[in-house]
C-alpha cells in the first residue's frame, strides 16, 4: 500500500494511475491531517509520498508528527514540492523529487520500497 | 522511429495539428484548404472558407493591393512577398482585425497544378509586450534628448540633434525635418537620417505646403500628425524603395508653437508605431518644436544686439531648467522641480497650482528665495485658498479662464485693498509681491494648473520679456508634467506585466503538471500497442510524441517566465555542487536529437573541468546558447562548441556563423525581453528571455557573460567565463591542510 498525499487532486490521481497500472495499491489523502487519520486508523504504508504545501496540516507538520510517533517513524517518506532542496529543512526523508518531475522517478521508488501485488 | 517515413505519416494530420494557421489557394485565389488553426485565429470554419476568394480574411482596404498583387504574381511568378515573411493586419470573421505575420509559398499538387499556401502567425501577444517594452524605452529616450535639444541654439542643430536622437534611440528608418521659411511661405527641408542615402529618389528641397498634394502638405495645412501603419498597398506610399526597405510605418508631425507652424517632421519605421510610441514621439516633436521658437527668439534678440546680455540670461535661465526637469520622472518631483529652479534667479517666490477633477486648486509645491518662508506660502493657500468667485477675481483663475498669462504691478494699497483680513495682509507681506506673472499650466493641450512667479516690491519689476520667459517655463513645465505621467504609467503598464506573468506563469504550473503526467501516463499505457507498425498505431505514436513536443515547449516557456521575474531579486536559486562542465556540455548536445546534434563541432578537454556550480542551471545556459547558435545559423550551418581551461577560469565558448549582432545590440540583447532589430526583423522565434536568464545564472555563479560578433550577418561568438571556486574542488574536500576547510 502506498500512500499519496496532495492537496492537488489531478496529482493524486496521476500518481495513483501510474502506481496502480504497476500493480501498486494506493491510497490517497488530501492534507497532512487526512493522511494522519489514516495512519493513526492503523494504515502502514510501505511507502509514504508527500507534498510540503498543504492547506491544514501541511508537510513538514506531519512529518514532525510521524517521527514523534515509534509506530510511525520508520515508514519510508518521499517529498515531491515544487520548492528547492535548499528550502526543504531538516525532513528525514528517504527521497527528495522536486516538481515539475517525471513519472519514472516514481516508479523508480515505488518499486524500491514497495512489492508489487 | 529515427526518421520521418514519408509514406506513413498523414500530413493531413499534421497541418491540422499546427498551431499555425495554414491557408491554401489555386490560381484563381479561391481558398482549397483552411486548418483548424484559421479557426481559432480569425473564427472562421474550414467549410465556411472554402470556395471564399483568399481576400476575404483581409481589411477592405488591403484588397484591392492584395489582387493586384495576386494577378502579378500567377503572371509572372514574381511575387514581392513571396518567401519572406511581413506583418499585416487580417480580418476575422466578426471584422476585427488581428496583427499576423505571414508567410507565402508556391506548391504544386500531383496534378502539377500551382497552389499556394499561406501560413498565418498570430502576433497580438508579442505585439502587446513590444508596445509595452517600446513606450519604456522611449519616454527614457526623450527625457534624455530634452536637454540635449534645449542646449542647441540654432534652428539647424536643434533639427539634427532630433534627427539623431530618433535614428539612434527610436530605430526610426528614415527622417525627415523640414523648416517653415516665413519669407516665402514654403517648407525647406534641413535634415534627412537614417537610410536617406540609400533611398534612390532625390526629394524636393522646397516644397509649397499649400498645393503639396501628399500627406505632408495636409499635415502642414491641417496642422494635425499623420499617422499610417501599414504602408503595404496605399497608393501614396506605393514606392520601390518602401517596398525594399521593408518600410512598416509612417508618421507626420507638424512641429508647432502655438498655433504657429515651425517645421514637420516625417518618420519612417520598418516596425509598427504603436498609439503610445507616436505620441511619444510628438512628445519629442513638441520639446524639438519649444527649442526651435527658442532659438529663434535668441537669434531675433541677438540681431537686435542691445538684448544679447538679456537673451544669454534668459538662455542660460531656461537651459537650467530644462535640466533639472529633464533629470526628473516623477510627476510629484517635476512639479517641485519647477518652482526651486526658477528661484532666486527669476521670482522671489513661485507656486505651482493645479487643478483638482472637482475644479478646486491644489498647491503641489512652492518656493521662496528665504528657504524660511517657504511654510508661509503653504499657509497662505491653506487659509486664503483662490476662491473660484471673488471679487476682484484671483489671478490663477483670470488666468486660466483667459488661458493666457497675467501680469500685473502689484502695490501696498493693492494688497490691503485685497486682503481677507490683517492676517491675510500680513502673510501677503511677509511673502513679498511687487509684480507677478501667472502662467497657465497646460499638459496634453488641457489646462491643469497654473505657475505663479512673484516678485518682491523692492526688486525690479516684471517686464514683458519676462512674460515671454514665464510663457515658455509654463510650457516647458506642462511638457515635464507630461514627460513624467507617461513615464509613470508605461511603468505601471510595466509592472502591472510583471505581475501578470508572475501570477500566470505559477498558476500554469500545476494544470501542466497535470497535462504532464497525463500525458506520460498514455504513454507508458501505449507504449507498445497491440496495432504497433500498423499505419494507426504509427499515427497514434506520432501524436503522442507531438503533445510531448508541445508539453516541453510549453513547460520551458513558463520555467523562462518564472526565472525571468526572479531576475535581478537575487531569488534565482543555486545548488552547487562539483559540477564537470565537459559532462555537462556533452550530455546537453546529446539532447538536441540526431538532426541538430550533427551541427555542432565539439572541442572539449579530454580530462573532467569541474568547478562548483549548479548542473540543472548550468545545463540550462548550456542549451540556451547552443539552441540560440542553431536557430540564427544558416540551415545545416555549423556550430563550434568548445570548453577552454584558464590558470583560474574556465570558458564555455559557442561560435555560429549565423546573422550575427550589430556592435550597438551586443550588450542590449542581454535585456529581458529584448531582441536584436535583425533577429524579429527575420522573424526567428523567441520573447527574449533566454539570454537575460543566462547572464542572470552566470552571474549568480561568480562568472561573466558576454557577445561578441563582426556585425550583422556575420556571426556571433558567445562567452561564459566561470571561475573554478575550491570550493567545488573535489580533492579540497578531502584535503586535511590547515585553512582548507572553509
Amino acid at each position: 500500500m502506498i500512500l499519496v498525499v496532495d492537496d492537488e487532486p489531478a496529482l493524486v490521481e496521476i500518481i495513483s494511475s501510474l502506481l496502480e497500472d504497476e500493480g501498486h495499491a494506493v491510497v490517497g489523502a488530501a492534507d497532512g491531517l487526512a493522511a494522519l487519520d489514516l495512519l493513526r486508523d492503523g494504515l502502514r504504508p510501505c511507502l509514504t509520498i508527500l507534498d510540503l504545501m498543504m492547506p491544514r496540516m501541511n508537510g513538514w507538520e506531519l512529518r514532525d508528527e510521524m517521527l514523534a510517533d515509534p509506530d510511525l517513524a520508520a515508514i519510508p517518506v518521499a517529498v515531491v514540492s515544487a520548492l528547492a532542496l535548499g528550502e526543504m529543512r531538516q525532513l528525514q526523508v528517504a527521497a527528495v523529487i522536486t516538481k515539475p518531475f517525471r513519472l519514472e522517478q516514481i516508479l523508480q521508488l515505488a518499486d524500491l520500497h514497495c512489492s508489487r501485488s | 522511429m529515427t526518421s520521418i517515413d514519408r509514406t506513413r505519416v498523414d500530413f493531413g494530420l499534421l497541418l491540422e495539428a499546427m498551431p499555425d494557421a495554414v491557408i491554401v489557394a489555386d490560381m484563381d485565389s479561391r481558398v482549397l484548404y483552411a486548418n483548424a488553426a484559421v479557426e481559432r485565429l480569425l473564427g472562421w470554419r474550414a467549410d465556411e472558407l472554402v470556395g471564399q476568394p483568399l481576400h476575404v480574411i483581409q481589411p477592405e482596404r488591403l484588397r484591392v493591393a492584395h489582387d493586384a498583387g495576386f494577378g502579378r504574381y500567377v503572371e509572372t511568378g514574381v511575387g514581392r512577398l513571396m518567401g519572406s515573411p511581413i506583418r499585416l493586419p487580417a480580418r476575422a470573421r466578426d471584422g476585427t482585425e488581428r496583427d499576423i505575420e505571414l508567410n507565402l509559398a508556391e506548391i504544386r499538387d500531383p496534378t502539377g497544378h500551382r497552389l499556394v499556401v499561406s501560413v498565418l502567425r498570430d502576433l497580438s501577444e508579442r505585439v502587446e509586450l513590444e508596445r509595452s517594452v517600446a513606450v519604456l524605452r522611449y519616454l527614457k529616450a526623450t527625457t534624455a534628448a530634452a536637454a540635449r535639444l534645449w542646449t542647441r541654439l540654432d534652428p539647424t542643430l536643434v533639427l539634427q540633434t532630433l534627427t539623431e536622437v530618433l535614428v539612434e534611440d527610436f530605430d526610426a528608418a528614415l527622417i525627415r525635418t523640414w523648416i517653415s521659411e516665413p519669407e516665402t511661405g514654403m517648407l525647406r527641408m534641413v535634415t534627412s537620417g537614417g537610410l536617406s542615402n540609400r533611398v534612390a529618389d532625390s526629394p524636393r528641397h522646397h516644397i509649397d505646403p499649400a498645393t503639396h498634394p501628399y500627406k505632408m502638405g495636409l499635415v502642414a495645412r491641417t496642422k494635425r500628425p499623420f499617422l499610417k501603419n501599414g504602408l503595404f498597398g496605399d497608393p501614396q506610399f506605393d514606392q520601390a524603395w518602401v517596398a525594399q526597405e521593408g518600410i512598416q510605418a509612417a508618421l507626420c508631425l507638424p512641429l508647432l508653437a502655438g498655433d504657429e507652424l515651425l517645421g514637420i517632421l516625417v518618420f519612417f519605421a520598418r516596425h509598427p508605431i504603436f498609439d503610445e510610441v507616436a505620441e511619444t514621439i510628438g512628445h519629442l516633436g513638441a520639446l524639438a518644436a519649444a527649442a526651435l521658437k527658442d532659438a529663434e527668439l535668441v537669434a531675433q534678440e541677438r540681431e537686435a544686439r542691445s538684448g544679447a546680455d538679456r537673451a544669454r540670461a534668459r538662455f542660460e535661465l531656461l537651459a537650467g531648467v530644462s535640466e533639472q526637469l529633464a533629470g526628473s520622472l516623477n510627476p510629484a518631483e517635476t512639479v517641485e522641480r519647477i518652482a526651486e529652479a526658477v528661484v532666486p534667479a527669476f521670482a522671489d517666490w513661485c507656486v505651482v497650482d493645479l487643478l483638482s477633477s472637482g475644479g478646486s486648486l491644489e498647491t503641489v509645491a512652492s518656493a521662496h528665495r528665504d528657504a524660511d518662508k517657504t511654510s508661509a506660502i503653504r499657509q497662505l493657500r491653506l487659509r486664503y485658498p483662490p476662491l473660484v468667485r471673488a471679487s476682484p477675481q484671483h489671478a490663477i483663475y483670470q488666468a486660466l479662464e483667459a488661458g493666457a498669462p497675467v501680469w500685473e504691478n502689484v502695490s501696498d494699497s493693492d494688497l490691503e485693498a485685497r486682503a481677507v483680513d490683517a492676517d491675510h495682509l500680513a502673510l501677503l507681506r511677509e511673502l513679498g509681491i511687487g509684480s507677478h506673472i501667472v502662467v497657465p499650466l497646460a499638459a496634453r493641450g488641457r489646462a491643469v494648473g497654473a505657475i505663479s512667479f512673484v516678485r518682491g516690491p523692492e526688486r525690479e519689476p516684471y517686464d514683458a520679456d519676462a512674460v515671454v520667459t514665464a510663457t515658455d517655463l509654463a510650457r516647458r513645465s506642462g511638457l515635464a508634467i507630461d514627460n513624467a505621467e507617461l513615464y509613470r504609467s508605461a511603468q505601471q503598464a510595466i509592472q502591472l506585466r510583471d505581475r501578470f506573468l508572475a501570477v500566470a506563469s505559477h498558476e500554469l504550473r500545476t494544470p501542466l503538471s497535470v497535462v504532464r503526467g497525463h500525458w506520460e501516463l498514455l504513454q507508458r499505457r501505449l507504449g507498445s500497442p497491440a496495432n504497433a507498425g500498423t499505419p494507426d498505431g504509427d499515427r497514434t505514436a506520432t501524436s503522442i510524441r507531438r503533445l510531448g513536443q508541445g508539453i516541453d515547449q510549453l513547460q520551458r516557456l513558463v520555467e523562462d517566465l518564472l526565472d525571468v521575474n526572479r531576475l535581478g531579486t537575487g531569488k534565482t536559486h543555486l545548488e552547487r555542487s562539483p559540477v564537470d562542465l565537459v559532462a555537462l556540455v556533452r550530455d546537453a548536445v546529446e539532447d538536441l536529437g540526431p538532426g541538430r546534434k550533427g551541427r555542432v563541432r565539439l572541442e572539449l578537454p579530454a580530462l573532467p573541468v569541474i568547478g562548483a556550480w549548479d548542473a540543472a542551471r548550468l545545463t540550462q545556459v548550456v542549451g540556451n546558447l547552443i539552441g540560440n547558435a542553431l536557430k540564427y545559423s544558416p540551415a545545416n550551418g555549423a556550430v563550434d562548441v568548445s570548453v577552454t581551461e584558464g590558470p583560474e577560469t574556465t570558458q564555455f565558448r559557442v561560435s555560429d556563423s549565423g546573422i550575427g549582432v550589430a556592435p550597438d545590440q551586443l550588450e542590449a540583447i542581454f535585456e529581458p525581453f529584448s531582441r536584436a532589430p535583425n533577429a524579429s526583423a527575420q522573424h526567428y522565434p523567441g520573447i527574449g528571455l533566454g539570454l537575460a536568464i543566462s547572464r542572470e545564472i552566470v552571474e549568480r555563479l561568480g562568472g561573466t557573460m558576454w557577445a561578441e560578433s563582426a556585425g550583422e550577418g556575420r556571426g556571433s561568438v558567445f562567452i561564459v567565463e566561470l571561475n573554478r571556486s575550491r570550493t567545488g574542488d573535489p580533492t579540497a574536500t578531502d584535503s586535511t591542510e590547515p585553512g582548507d576547510d572553509e
